[in-house]
């Protein structure tokens, strides 16, 4: 015979079940982070709660994760650089999401279009969300601007104002860094070697 | 093949192969012998990617990278090749090339899958006998190895 439940606890208990069931499927993802640059850090390489394995322009991950999120994407571009491309096979950021994780979680616009703000404008400053595993969505940002023209139109030069400035002078030491001389190093390496199979089958 | 196409192939070689001297040497060079056969017919060329950074090296060392390199693609003859690559690089603007202790470099295999331009790299820059795997499409693709081969996609060392 099977024992009574109280309903009250039907609902947790029903979560519970689809939580064990989720994580008895949940399948590990190569996640690959493209720098812009050679990575500024090399090896294992901790951002945020993640430690990736970097090497040259290239660090991975492997992980539970469903989608890429630009948080960890951020944390990672914190410690290595700008990042070219992020995500796992199928699962990229976007140009705005990596735009995003770049510019540090900071929604940049072009200056042009700030100025460009007349009433009536409807600007939503407050942006609120939560975190959720890697990834960060936050709530719509709304900007909208007049769609006219930054000043009124005139003819070039007609204002006629000239002005003479004070000279600008910036005097340098010649060098960026001040560097160690080092003798040139020259190294012959271990054998890099790869022998296939003549097919990708 | 033009007698000016065959020149400035061979210039390219040379150059890369390290025939060419620069006028002043750069703060490293490193010289790669790279051997390669039976590659798939997929796969038409590879790059050679080179570093120097700070710390010395160890498995899952986070060293402040000095500086680095990469080759052209250079391509594959009958799916293979087999000789030396010269990478020369100077440190960053931001980077000492006194404090450069160790130095890496790794394969690129370069080729088109499914239409599309991709690299395969290894997946794991600590295990020099990992997987090559590209990363475009879904499931990603690895290059198989031949039975008893061994495999050295990535080499790693002190620089001085």
């Amino acid at each position: 015979m099977l024992p009574r439940i109280d309903r009250r606890a039907l609902p947790p208990l029903v979560a519970l079940l689809a939580l064990l069931a989720q994580a008895s499927v949940a399948a590990d993802y190569v996640y690959v982070a493209e720098t812009q640059a050679v990575a500024r850090k090399q090896g294992s390489v901790l951002a945020g709660k993640l430690a990736w394995q970097c090497q040259g322009s290239r660090c991975t991950i492997q992980g539970p994760w469903e989608a890429p999120g630009v948080a960890a994407c951020q944390a990672l571009a914190r410690e290595v650089g700008p990042i070219r491309s992020y995500g796992r096979a199928g699962r990229m950021l976007g140009a705005a999401e990596l735009a995003t994780c770049n510019q540090g979680g900071m929604v940049q616009m072009p200056s042009k279009a700030i100025s460009a703000v007349r009433l009536p404008a409807v600007i939503q400053p407050t942006v609120t969300g939560s975190a959720s595993g890697a990834g960060l969505r936050t709530g719509a940002i709304l900007f909208t601007g007049t769609g006219g023209p930054l000043l009124p139109a005139r003819t070039a030069g007609s204002l006629g104002l000239r002005a003479t400035t004070a000279a600008i002078r910036f005097q340098g030491t010649g060098i960026l860094l001040a560097r160690t001389p080092i003798e040139p190093v020259t190294l012959r390496v271990p054998e890099i070697t790869f022998t296939g199979t003549g097919s990708l089958e | 093949m033009s007698f000016r196409s065959i020149l400035l192939s061979a210039f390219a070689v040379a150059a890369v192969s390290g025939v060419v001297t620069p006028a002043a040497a750069e703060d490293f060079t490193l010289i790669v012998p790279v051997r390669l056969a039976a590659l798939p017919p997929e796969i038409d060329g590879f790059r050679i990617q080179c570093g120097a950074s700070e710390l010395p090296v160890r498995v899952g060392a986070t060293g402040t990278t000095v500086g680095g390199g990469i080759s052209p693609v250079l391509p594959l003859s009958g799916g293979g090749f087999t000789g030396d690559v010269t990478i020369r690089f100077n440190a960053s603007p931001t980077g000492d090339p006194a404090r450069a202790a160790t130095y890496s470099c790794w394969l690129r295999l370069n080729g088109i899958l499914a239409g599309t331009r991709t690299e395969w790299y290894g997946t794991d820059g600590n295990n020099p006998a990992s997987p090559m795997r590209s990363m475009t499409g879904e499931p990603p693709v690895d290059v198989p190895v031949a039975a008893g081969a061994t495999i050295v996609h990535g080499v790693k060392g002190p620089l001085r």
